[in-house]
């Protein structure tokens, strides 16, 4: 997909402004009218939305033949529906008569589907299988019935996540993921029978552009530190070196990067002051075994060699993907919340910030569990989750508060134009013994992902990709 | 300076949570119902004023005055709703996941964050909030102690410049409990009747 010089520079608003001119490459800033502009939004339904891979859900949200949930794919509706013999189609929610929506809940189970307005009928799977008074043949005689299911996207499950494509011949979600795979199967692709959702997603509308939340999780560590501090009042950030904000704790990681996905690998050891061996243990296996990954039992973690390489397992032990992001629009966390007195809860959620329009999103939050922890360890990473993430959440409630006023400033006859700085670059600085690929960065959580992410977003919109 | 003492006390409320077993059933055991308790009755009224007074305590952000009255083996939660075909037999109620799914200390943490934190971004500058409480019924249960009470609250939430409201409604099934003959909050789930949530955060108590 190496497109052409002329598509390059092509993509130009109305008012003759370039993608260029609001992405600065050279300046690396970029004008505040990103999160506000209709002609830019519109575009990037068809040149991001329809085009990249997008994260719908999990396969355990819909485990039994006929179950369906309803989601977007940025402003279009669709059906993930899985069919007698188990596999997982994903159709437009449309119906090819005269475009009613097809299937109204948000989940649901049916052997078919029935379209309520004139009673066309699709199948599982979005084929069309009649119109109502066959002997008048209601579908005409211009198009076959072939011709007449539901559009179908392109789908490709990685660890349970739905993703879906409506780039039908574009890459691979394995090349659209590149070197993050590696990653992101230390945290979703590690055990014998994976993870699961531990029940439908919450969902909340924020008055703000969704790009605003997608780089904020694209490693913007650097805000914690400011708009979480209540959580550091509180106690809730484990070691006492990490409650006191001189120390920084918890700011210095290392962060990946690919294809404007990326991640936040978290220093294990800051963990391990209790545990009774050296945190320097050259074996992962051993540190594996007295702090096991986030949602594993102790007898969970003998399966991990053989889901994990050598390298991802030094990962998982000392410096364990934990935050980030998933290009365009998705989010995830997998951490320890530290508790006091040397307990910690695991927690586990996948985010989606769906566009409803340029000034709003739908924001999707799932909890996750691995399938074979016990119950009583599922409950308490939901109960820990819920504290601090989505509608209530006491680290997430900060977050859906600020990304209003930005985008209310993006409104601004001034402010529209005054750019967004991602100017403190720390550079490349792979460490030498650094198990994983992509463009990696040790220390303080500096712009460099989130700078990343934006050129991704300027591929997409410029044809790049 | 206020932040650095009851941080120990925190710190110890959060041993008692890491110590807690905290698995539930999927759906809390409703109370058996004994008789209704009258409209206008003495204990009704006492209820009701429980309901006046507990929404004056929330709406003037009096939250640690309000922890005082909940009893310590509290739960609180917030189901969520899944919106189903009308003949799908699967409730639209949601416990697995919920909006709220506390007990006592996570509450009590919550309202410390809301009252003794200049940091908490979510709501400084606060809300202004109204709750209205109504549709009050109540009856007698098993235990002798315990009262099952309904009640619709009507949460308006007014926040910083914006001219206008947003607001949150839910059917209240509430447990009160005559501790030392006044009574307290041992259980409470609002069932919201939204299944998007119109709001950023929902941070402040129903
Ligand atoms: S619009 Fe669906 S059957 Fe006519
Ligand atoms: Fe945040």
């Amino acid at each position: 997909m190496t497109g052409n010089q002329h598509m390059r520079n092509g993509t130009t608003l109305p008012d003759g402004t370039k993608i260029e001119d609001l992405v600065r490459k050279q300046t690396q800033e970029v004008m505040l009218r990103v999160y506000d502009d209709q002609d830019l939004h519109d575009l990037e339904m068809q040149k991001v939305f329809a085009r990249s891979w997008l994260l719908l859900g999990h396969e355990s949200e819909i485990p039994n033949p006929g179950d369906f949930v309803t989601r977007n794919m940025g402003s279009d509706p669709v059906i993930v529906a899985r069919t007698t013999d188990g596999a997982i189609h994903v159709s437009l929610n449309v119906c090819t008569h005269r475009g009613m929506r097809v299937a109204l809940p948000a989940a649901g189970n049916t052997r078919m589907f029935r379209c309520v307005y004139h009673g066309w009928t699709f199948r599982l799977d979005g084929q069309f299988t009649g119109a109502p008074v066959a002997s008048e043949q209601m579908h005409g005689n211009i198009l076959e019935a072939s011709q007449l299911g539901l559009k179908q996207a392109r789908v490709t499950l990685y660890a349970g996540f739905v993703f879906a494509s409506w780039n039908i011949d574009g890459p691979s979600l394995d090349e659209f993921l590149g070197d993050m795979k590696f990653y992101l199967d230390t945290i979703f692709a590690r055990s014998d029978r994976g993870i699961e959702v531990c029940g439908p997603p919450q969902r909340f509308i924020v008055d703000a552009n969704w790009k605003i939340a997608s780089e904020q999780f694209a490693c913007d560590g650097y805000h914690v530190l400011s708009l979480h501090q209540s959580t550091r009042e509180l106690g809730l950030r484990g070691r006492p070196e990490t409650l006191d904000p001189r120390t920084l704790a918890g700011l210095y990681a290392v962060e990946v990067a690919d294809n404007g996905h990326s991640l936040r690998c978290v220093n294990a050891a800051q963990y391990y002051e209790r545990a009774a061996a050296p945190v320097d243990d050259p074996d992962p296996m051993v540190q594996l075994s007295i702090l096991p990954p986030v949602g594993f039992t102790p007898e969970m973690v003998p399966q991990l060699p053989k889901h994990l390489s050598l390298g991802q397992l030094q990962l998982l032990a000392k410096s364990a993907p934990s935050i980030g992001s998933i290009f365009p629009n998705s989010a995830l966390i997998c951490i320890y919340r530290p508790k006091l007195g040397g307990f910690l809860t695991p927690m586990m959620c996948i985010h989606t910030f769906v566009p409803l329009g340029r000034g709003r999103f739908e924001f999707i939050n799932w909890f996750l569990a691995e399938r074979e922890a016990p119950p009583e360890m599922k409950a308490e990473m939901v109960r820990a989750g819920i504290l601090f993430m989505g509608t209530t959440g006491m680290v997430e409630s900060d977050d859906a508060e600020t990304w209003p006023h930005i985008q209310a400033n993006a409104a601004g006859a001034m402010s529209r134009q005054q750019t967004i700085k991602y100017q403190a670059l720390a550079g490349e600085n792979k460490p030498s013994d650094w198990p994983g690929g992509g463009a990696v960065y040790a220390g303080f959580s500096k712009d460099d992902t989130q700078w990343r992410w934006w050129n991704r977003w300027t591929d997409f919109m410029t044809d790049a990709v | 300076m206020a932040l650095v003492e009851p941080l120990d006390r925190l710190h110890d409320g959060c041993r008692v949570m890491a110590q807690e077993k905290t698995l539930r059933p999927e759906a809390p055991a409703t109370p058996s119902l004994g008789d209704k308790i009258r409209y206008g009755s003495p204990l009704y009224n006492e209820i009701a004023e429980f309901y006046i007074d507990e929404a004056l305590l929330l709406d003037d952000n009096r939250l640690l005055e309000w922890v005082a009255t909940l009893t310590e083996d509290l739960v609180y939660t917030a189901p969520m709703r899944v919106t189903r075909m009308n003949e799908d037999p699967v409730s639209d109620i949601v416990r697995s996941v919920q909006h709220f799914d506390d007990n006592f200390t996570t509450i009590s943490l919550r309202a410390r964050r809301l009252t003794e934190s200049r940091n908490v971004w979510a709501e400084n500058p606060r809300a202004r909030t109204r709750r209205f409480v109504s549709n009050v019924s109540a009856h007698h249960t098993a235990k002798q102690d315990e009262l099952a009470v309904v009640s619709y609250v009507l949460l308006m939430r007014n926040k910083a410049e914006s001219p206008n409201y947003t607001f949150v409604t839910a059917r209240r099934n509430d447990v009160l409990r005559l501790v030392d003959g006044k009574l307290k909050l041992a259980r409470r789930e609002s069932i919201i009747d939204m299944s998007v949530l119109g709001v950023p955060h929902l941070v402040t108590f129903l």
